[in-house]
């Protein structure tokens, strides 16, 4: 019985009931995209230490600096050891590399604990200068064993004067958090500087641990300082406060599409919910005509809840499976850096469906309520 | 004779901004079982107010209606709902078919409220078309029916769960001579050969004709 007076209801106007359920649906779509998406920006601050500190160009986050700011660093008081390393960009078509390569100081895994290796790997790395280790997800993604050579083209010429570089495979990486992490492979600073041509004895980024995290703000001080009028200026901070000062910018902008999306997604709650309750009003008379035939006021109060209730669950469930087929389209965008990143959790389904109650309840309360307690004879009075 | 209904003594009142409306004014009526009563009297007088409340659908301010046994009067809301599905069949002047259902989905309605198998429901269904000659429009929407044919799917409708009670609130006010004529053939036979008690307001004399007797409403009193 039920089933038929909410088909009736929705049957009714389809192209309305297509409308509503389709802006119902974009509202909840933008509801699933923002809270599944939203952990780019907040996931990344996480699990830095602040006994790292980072040295960057000042001026250029992509720039250079020589190999010597490194060891004015390791030079200072309170530095216990410093890690650092360049960057050798795979070019991406050529390559059995999807990500980056770190061309590192033998002492990354001891300074960037967020990277973790086997110590076998790490020893081979330390002793070998051919040997590389590989991200877990990348070696997974390209079937990578230990014991292959990882060979890619990159964008820096080897000393034979091709584009062509060639490591072991010793070992993977995992990350403790953002998979895009495990998109890359470190190999030997040395190895690389020496064979290549040009940017010789350059590094793109300083990791220092420090003794004592109350002294990072001497120490970012004094080297920053030192090379303030060198063509090579420097930016030294924590490894955490570097990392939330590369993301305020982008939080900033996280912080008005957030607003943008909210707003967007209350107006079409409150025109959708306007429709229904408008949709439901219309139907006096056919409600007074289901109470002569015996309807009781309670079953149509139920039914007309169960109509808004079915309605908005629809795009829900549409808008929530919208959000699931969106996930890998945003991770193929992203090149495989934000690979597995994202997940659509039991948590955003449930808070979306209960979401969609509020919206049906919201919707259809007062009109329900006007049918449960509709005179029959006043809808029927013809006058 | 037994009478189906009895209304004694009834009165009801309207407040309206302080003024009092007395629609009904101690009316008294009997309805024998199988009667086919016409109700008539000017607009206002109070003839649908009458039907409301010996169908159930009001309450009186004072008096008491006994119908099929029961006093309506004393009943709850929930309990007339269920009365009016048993005993209580319909037919109002603009048909007040829904209009996304097709002619057998309206007429299977009321069965909704019953624990009728759907094989059930649908022969009453068909029963009920096939009575008010019907039967081979089961499919269309009430968009696509005249208006007689229209308020024959509401007679059906009315008809389905085969109530003894036909309660018709000028029937035929909406339709030309020929298409109100079949209508009033048809709660004639009703009447006559299926037994059902039937009320009918009117304003039309010529409809009045097809009834057993005609009562006439004025200033909340009848007169015959
Ligand atoms: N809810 C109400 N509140 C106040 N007055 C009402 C209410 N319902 C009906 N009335 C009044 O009761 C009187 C009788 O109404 P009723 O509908 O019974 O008349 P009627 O005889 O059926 O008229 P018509 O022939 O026009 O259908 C009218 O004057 C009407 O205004
Ligand atoms: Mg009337």
């Amino acid at each position: 019985m039920y089933w038929t007076l909410i088909k009736t209801g929705l049957i009714r106007k389809r192209i309305r009931t297509f409308l509503t359920i389709m802006s119902l649906f974009v509202a909840f779509l933008l509801y699933g995209s923002l809270q599944t998406f939203s952990s780019i920006f907040t996931g990344s601050v996480k699990g830095l230490s602040a006994q790292n500190l980072i040295v960057m160009p000042r001026y250029d986050m992509f720039g250079k600096l020589p190999i010597s700011v490194a060891q004015y660093v390791e030079s200072l008081d309170g530095v216990e050891d410093v890690m650092y390393f360049d960057y050798l960009m795979p070019i991406k078509l050529e390559s059995m590399m999807d990500g980056v390569v770190f061309a590192s100081s033998p002492n990354f895994f001891d300074i960037y604990t967020r990277f973790q290796a086997p110590d076998e790997a790490k020893q081979a790395l330390k002793s070998t200068r051919s040997s590389t280790i590989v991200g877990k997800l990348m070696a997974e993604k390209k079937g990578i064993k230990i014991g292959d050579k990882l060979s890619f083209k990159s964008t820096s010429m080897n000393q034979d004067g091709s584009y062509n570089w060639s490591f072991d495979v010793v070992g993977f990486y995992t990350v403790t958090q953002l998979a895009g992490d495990e998109m890359a492979a470190i190999v030997n600073y040395e190895s690389v500087d020496e064979a290549r041509l040009s940017e010789k004895g350059t590094i793109s980024m300083i990791m220092a641990r420090i003794a004592n995290p109350n002294m990072a703000d001497s120490i970012s001080d004094k080297v920053d300082d030192r090379f303030m009028n060198s063509s090579y200026a420097t930016r030294t901070g924590p490894e955490s406060m570097m990392a939330v000062e590369m993301a305020s910018e982008v939080a900033d902008i996280e912080l008005i599409m957030t607003a943008i999306l909210l707003s967007v997604f209350f107006t079409i709650l409150l025109v959708s919910a306007n429709t229904m309750s408008q949709s439901i009003r219309e139907r006096t008379i056919e409600i007074g005509v289901l109470k002569c035939l015996g309807y009781k006021d309670r079953q149509l109060f139920v039914s007309v809840m169960l109509e808004a209730t079915f309605l908005t669950f629809c795009a829900t469930g549409l808008g929530l499976l919208g959000t699931l087929l969106l996930i890998p389209v945003v991770e193929q965008l992203s090149d495989g850096v934000l690979a597995n990143t994202f997940n659509l959790e039991l948590e955003i389904i449930f808070g979306g469906f209960i979401l969609g109650l509020i919206v049906a309840f919201l919707a259809a309360s007062v009109p329900a309520y006007q049918a449960l307690t509709l005179r029959v004879v006043d809808a029927l009075r013809e006058d | 004779m037994i009478n189906l209904i009895e209304v004694k003594e009834v009165s009801k009142i309207y407040n309206r901004g302080g003024e009092t409306l007395v629609v009904l004014d101690g009316l008294s009526l009997e309805v024998p079982k199988g009667d086919f009563l016409a109700l008539m009297g000017p607009s206002g007088s109070g003839k649908s107010t009458l039907l409301n409340l010996i169908s159930g659908l009001d309450s009186p301010t004072s008096g008491s209606i006994i119908a099929n046994g029961k006093h309506l009067e004393k009943m709850k809301s929930s309990a007339l709902s269920d009365w009016r599905a048993g005993n209580v069949g319909f037919v109002f002047q603009f048909y007040n078919l829904l209009p996304v259902l097709n002619a057998k989905k309206n007429v299977e309605l009321p069965l909704l409220l019953t624990n009728l198998s759907a094989l059930k429901r649908k022969e009453h269904v068909a029963t009920a078309l096939n009575l008010v000659g019907l039967a081979d429009r089961g499919d269309h929407k009430p968009s696509e029916l005249s208006g007689g044919q229209q308020q024959r799917v509401a007679i059906a409708r009315a008809l389905v769960s085969d109530p003894d009670i036909l309660v018709c609130d000028e029937p035929t006010g909406d339709l030309d001579r020929e298409s109100a004529t079949e209508i009033l053939n048809l709660i004639q036979i009703l009447n006559r050969d299926h037994g059902k008690t039937i009320l009918m307001v009117t304003h039309d004399p010529v409809a009045a004709e097809f009834s057993k007797r005609t009562l006439y409403l004025d200033k909340g009193k009848l007169t015959h």
